[in-house]
């Protein structure tokens, strides 16, 4: 009986570790594999219509007709719920061109453009039951045109300028703002301005920017221009070309974001164009996405209110979602019948869906992570406002258009980084001092090192972090050639220690007691900190004009960051000594003490036999003692934490900082929201740390194993 | 070879290397740990435009703008009046200096210490306190901490107020967003934190050291439980922390939340960190340590024991429970006071799991259910990287970093010096052949 409850616990630690692999698993999953389109409800219409839309929670839906009919439908009961006309006075809609926003434009038959907002908001009685009420805003504001329009458009910005646009049948721009300000005594002025867009080609395409203070033209022959909206021009900001010479445009929208156009073209291409590069001392535009979407011809596109998703219809039916940042396929279906129209709701998560011309199906669009994937996490992306793709870490910023640039890169280069200075430093000192305290070492060193080495190895990392963070680091700024010139003053003393010892002691070095050497040789470096004092003092007068850290700075041209990776190596170094010694002398011990009695019966100096003989012998082990302490570096988050600048550049330098992947999870956890893109993030990252720590310990293993086996035979 | 001198005086210098690595960090934590509460002389300057400056000096260097000459670092106190703390003095610019002899130091409740030149107690009990320029500021009574002459204190009274300080460090709750008073809940935290981890990863870390080493037989499911066990160790402990938030804190903790505290929802009660849900991460995490200590201990106990005490007719689990585990009980107890050392030095784990930078109140206390394992609470090692870190005024608060850096490397290593002399005392006791 209590062998089975004792069983049972000792298999509860399998179960731990599959735990804690399956919660991450489970946390990392919706970022890959989480994009759902379900069916809500489907609606027979009478008569055609010309626009769609559908309220929040999925109550309620309108449909808008050529007259200008709005028909609001409850969907629960799939009636219709009311009817009202947005015609003033007007014949009939020839086009609508929706803003990124419920509001859509109207292009009447009169070369009229009118603007109307076909929103739903929610209302809540005193039971606090909620009734979704449709809730329209006629614009009083219309602009008729002299000329035979093909397209129009307006926004209205958030200072208070309404901006109508027409394209004329002959491909020439026409616009119209209407600016309102208030002035002092509360008193509204309108004023108006009238003008045309000078341009040397026929324009095919217009779109502008949700706020309305960007506007964007492709000409005929495939010149695409951002323009600046002013209250009486446009004014350029540059152009790109494309090449439409063997595709047809279908497709030409604004996105979200300050300056982004989505180009589709009917064979299934689709580019994207960005203010990018770097043109002199402002950015131009650049394609910074291509690829192909579909592999069918495709029809419509229309561009969600909420993020960077384009939603493809294609001939057949075929409705495809796709992600512009990272170029990801979010959905790609069929639909059972041809689909003509496609419209997105106001928060982006509803689409209406019209097929056969009338059937009106409306449905959910659930994806929450879409910028996430591999590439996004381990490629290279080329985000709007970049000169060039690249890898980027910044969760969050100040501005609302402001992209979440989540690639692990970074990060992974901070942790290897750091890892790597910290083997630099706490390496061939551990393998040293584990192979002296061997080798050379009496039993009454080591009776005394090996405690002192364990506590160490105890003492907590928030100490060392605080300790190198703000004790050693202004420390090595204020005194930096000292410290650069300390190692070859220390090589300079420790040449003349011997010599010394056998000096002053009249004995060798090889007969002194290991105890007394150690604490010459302790002497001896803190004699070379002593030296090095005055000389660094001299030196630094006469050559670096008294300051050596300006002199870096000024005539070298390298960047010293106070948090930087020398502080790192040192304090991460002083973590990891204890695990590498520790084991390194375990396996340089364990070499059979006939070998060492061989090489020395052979005539090899204690030297020779430790440097040719043990130290290869022991390799194994002190190779698997390297791989642990690499495994701790890379895992230990408070050192990095709070010794260096936490910030996550991609940089060699050694007089950089950096940012760490564990240092990344202690600092963006608290801000990320439970189930967002960051927090899954998050997981992620602690998902790769786990993989690389758990390669690490089995490598070690596996070594450790082998070892044994070897041990065991000689 | 006349190398091989060099070489071995190299391989023992990077010994030395090391060794004097450990001290010079205990030195740093020790000598600033133990100054920090001890008075300092205070000192008065006067400038050329006729502005006094008083306090004691904290820090020198050389100078920028004038070669050859040094500048000191004053705590010139008053924050109230000059807006900081702290302020470089120039050696050169002083044209008078004495040792204010007369001078006050009081240590308040807001604005950090006065430094007052002359102090006058009212009849309602408050201070009027004037300062080196002569301006004035009335401190309450209620709001001053303690008051003193630091220049005429003697070697007696200097002790005295160190003692007091160092009272109040454990006794008393912290002040000016942690960076004055004292430690008593982060010491407290700790030590509860340390006694509810215990309570859940000792008898787990035990018993599965108990299967491994006398239940299961030798095969796969032994040599996967080690591997287990070994990842277990190697995993970082950032990830644990992950794992302890998306795993206990919001799925069981919210569940347990939708269960039981449904009427507090959307306010959380264990579906956020708290007391019980950073135990059971710092007990997961501290699970392979006492695995391993508790199976050294048993694999040195000789087979001899086992099979007598067999042969002599009892069973399994009272070999186990009235023979091995006493015999084994200072190993076990190496491991117990090694998982306890690692849970007073752990803070990334904490950090997502429960700890804050001010509890509100202690998560033991007379209020049913006494125990609230809901409660948030602080942590010396977190406090550590608080106040170093996230401090508004890290110069203010370096003492108090010091101080409580030397208190938690104090704990660690005592309590590691206990176990690596436990640890000794097993070995011998069962390397010879008495029992």
């Amino acid at each position: 009986m209590a062998k089975w409850f004792i069983s049972f616990i000792g298999i509860g630690t399998i179960v731990s570790v599959m735990l804690i692999i399956l919660v991450i698993f489970l946390e990392i999953l919706p970022l890959f594999t989480y994009n759902k389109l379900v069916k809500k409800a489907e609606l027979e219409l009478s008569e055609p219509i010309i626009a769609s839309s559908m309220g929040p929670w999925f109550e309620k839906a309108l449909t808008l007709n050529i007259q200008g009919k709005v028909l609001v439908y409850d969907l629960k009961s799939k009636s219709i719920e009311k009817e009202i006309s947005i015609a003033q006075g007007q014949e009939s809609i020839e086009s609508v061109e929706q803003g990124l926003d419920q509001t859509f434009t109207l292009r009447w038959s009169g070369n009229t453009l009118s603007r109307v907002s076909l929103g739903f908001k929610p209302t809540y009685d005193n039971n606090s039951a909620r009734t979704i009420v449709f809730n329209p805003k006629l614009d009083a504001a219309q602009v008729q045109f002299k000329e035979p329009l093909s397209f129009g458009l307006s926004r209205k910005s958030a200072d208070g300028m309404t901006l109508f646009v027409g394209l004329t049948q002959q491909g020439k721009v026409l616009a119209q703002t209407i600016t309102t300000t208030e002035n002092f005594l509360g008193e509204v002025e309108e004023s108006k301005n009238s003008f045309t867009l000078k341009y040397d080609q026929p324009i095919a395409w217009i779109s502008a920017n949700k706020s309305g203070n960007r506007f964007y033209s492709l000409s005929k022959d495939g010149l695409l221009e951002f323009w600046d909206v002013r209250a009486d021009s446009f004014h350029s900001r540059g152009h790109v070309r494309l090449n439409i010479s063997d595709r047809q445009v279908i497709a030409f929208k604004a996105m979200v974001g300050i300056d982004e156009v989505a180009i589709t073209y009917r064979n299934g291409e689709v580019e994207v164009v960005a203010l990018a590069s770097v043109d002199g001392d402002h950015l131009k535009p650049e394609i910074i996405h291509s690829a192909r979407v579909s592999d069918l011809n495709i029809t419509n596109m229309m561009v969600s209110p909420r993020n960077r998703t384009l939603f493809f219809v294609s001939e057949g039916g075929a409705l495809t979602a796709w992600y512009s940042t990272n170029q990801r396929t979010l959905i790609a279906t069929k639909l059972e019948a041809e689909i003509q129209n496609l419209h997105l709701s106001a928060r982006g998560h509803g689409l209406s869906i019209l097929q056969d011309n009338k059937r009106l199906s409306l449905w959910h669009w659930d994806s929450p992570h879409p910028e996430a994937g591999f590439k996004a996490f381990f490629g290279k992306i080329w985000y709007a406002g970049y000169p060039e793709p690249d890898y980027s870490w910044q969760s969050s910023s100040s501005s609302d258009d402001f992209e979440p640039k989540i690639s692990l890169v970074p990060l992974i280069y901070g942790s290897i980084k750091g890892a790597i200075y910290a083997m630099l430093f706490s390496v061939p000192l551990s393998v040293f001092a584990a192979l002296y305290t061997s080798v050379f070492a009496g039993t009454k060193v080591r009776a005394i090192i090996k405690p002192v080495v364990e506590m160490m190895s105890a003492i907590p990392s928030v100490v060392v972090g605080f300790l190198g963070a703000l004790w050693l680091s202004p420390l090595i700024d204020n005194h930096l050639l000292e410290v650069v010139i300390a190692l070859p003053i220390g090589l300079l003393v420790l040449a003349f220690l011997p010599k010394l010892m056998g000096q002053v002691r009249g004995k060798d070095l090889m007969m002194l007691k290991p105890g007394t050497v150690l604490m010459v040789s302790g002497v001896g470096i803190l004699l070379s900190f002593l030296i090095g004092l005055p000389v660094s003092r001299v030196l630094e007068s006469t050559f670096f004009n008294g300051y050596f850290r300006t002199w870096l700075v000024e005539t070298m041209g390298i960047n010293y960051e106070m948090r930087n990776s020398v502080i790192i190596g040192i304090t991460l170094g002083f973590a990891v000594i204890p695990i590498i010694y520790t084991i390194s002398e375990d396996s340089i011990s364990s070499v059979p003490r006939g070998l060492i009695s061989a090489s020395l019966a052979l005539g090899a100096t204690p030297w020779q036999t430790a440097w040719r003989v043990v130290l290869p012998a022991a390799s194994p082990g002190i190779f698997a003692a390297i791989t642990l302490g690499l495994g701790r570096a890379v895992g230990e988050t408070m050192i990095v934490l709070m010794a260096t600048g936490n910030t996550p550049i991609m940089n060699a330098s050694i007089f950089e900082g950096f940012r760490a992947l564990s240092a990344n999870i202690a600092v963006e956890m608290p801000e990320a929201p439970v189930g967002g893109t960051l927090f899954r993030t998050l997981f992620l990252s602690a998902g790769v740390l786990l993989i690389f720590t758990s390669c690490l310990n089995t490598i070690t293993e596996m070594i450790r194993h082998r070892l044994a086996k070897t041990y065991s035979k000689l | 070879m006349k190398s091989d001198r060099f070489f071995i005086a190299l391989t023992s210098a990077a010994l030395a290397a090391v060794v004097l690595m450990l001290i010079t960090l205990i030195l740093v934590v020790v000598y600033n740990g133990m100054g920090a509460f001890w008075a300092k002389e205070m000192s008065q300057y006067r400038f050329e435009s006729g502005e006094w400056v008083m306090g004691p000096v904290t820090d020198r260097a050389v100078s920028k703008k004038y070669p050859g000459k040094q500048r000191f670092q004053l705590k010139v106190g008053n924050r109230d009046l000059y807006g900081i703390d702290f302020r470089w003095v120039e050696e050169a610019e002083i044209i008078e200096h004495h040792v204010a002899t007369e001078a006050w130091c009081f240590e308040r409740m807001e604005y950090g210490n006065f430094y007052a030149s002359t102090a006058e107690k009212k009849e309602d009990g408050s201070w009027l306190l004037k300062d080196v320029n002569g301006k004035e500021v009335t401190l309450p009574e209620n709001f001053m901490v303690r008051h003193y002459q630091p220049n005429r204190l003697g070697i007696f009274g200097k002790s005295k107020l160190y003692l007091s300080k160092w009272y109040e460090l454990l006794s008393e709750e912290p002040r000016e967003a942690n960076t004055e008073g004292g430690l008593f809940p982060a010491i407290f935290g700790t030590i509860l934190l340390i006694f509810v981890m215990s309570v859940l990863s000792f008898p787990f870390g035990v018993i599965a050291a108990i299967y491994m080493r006398e239940y299961a037989t030798n095969g796969l499911l032994l040599r996967t439980v080690r591997v287990a066990v070994n990842n277990l160790a190697g995993i970082p402990s950032i990830v644990f922390g992950i794992f302890g938030l998306g795993f206990f804190v919001y799925r069981i903790g919210g569940g347990i939340d939708e269960l039981f505290f449904s009427n507090s929802l959307p306010t959380p009660t264990f579906g956020t960190g708290g007391l019980l849900w950073a135990s059971v991460t710092l007990g997961l995490l501290t699970v392979p340590v006492v695995i391993v200590s508790t199976e050294e201990a048993l694999s040195v106990i000789p087979k001899g024991i086992r099979e007598g005490s067999l042969a002599l007719g009892a069973s399994k689990l009272q070999t186990l429970v009235k023979v091995l585990i006493p015999m084994a009980s200072p190993g076990i107890l190496t491991g117990f006071i090694l998982a306890m050392t690692r849970a007073a030095g752990e803070v990334a784990p904490l950090m997502m799991t429960g700890v804050v930078k001010l509890a509100p109140s202690l998560p033991l206390n007379h209020e049913f259910p006494f125990l609230h394992l809901d409660r948030k609470f602080m942590h010396l090692g977190f406090h550590i990287y608080d106040i170093g870190f996230q401090s508004p005024n890290v110069e203010a608060a370096m003492p108090m970093v010091f101080v409580t850096t030397l208190l938690l490397l104090f704990i660690v290593i005592s309590m590691t010096s206990g176990a690596i002399y436990l640890r000794n005392y097993m070995r011998k006791k069962y390397t010879s052949a008495h029992l």
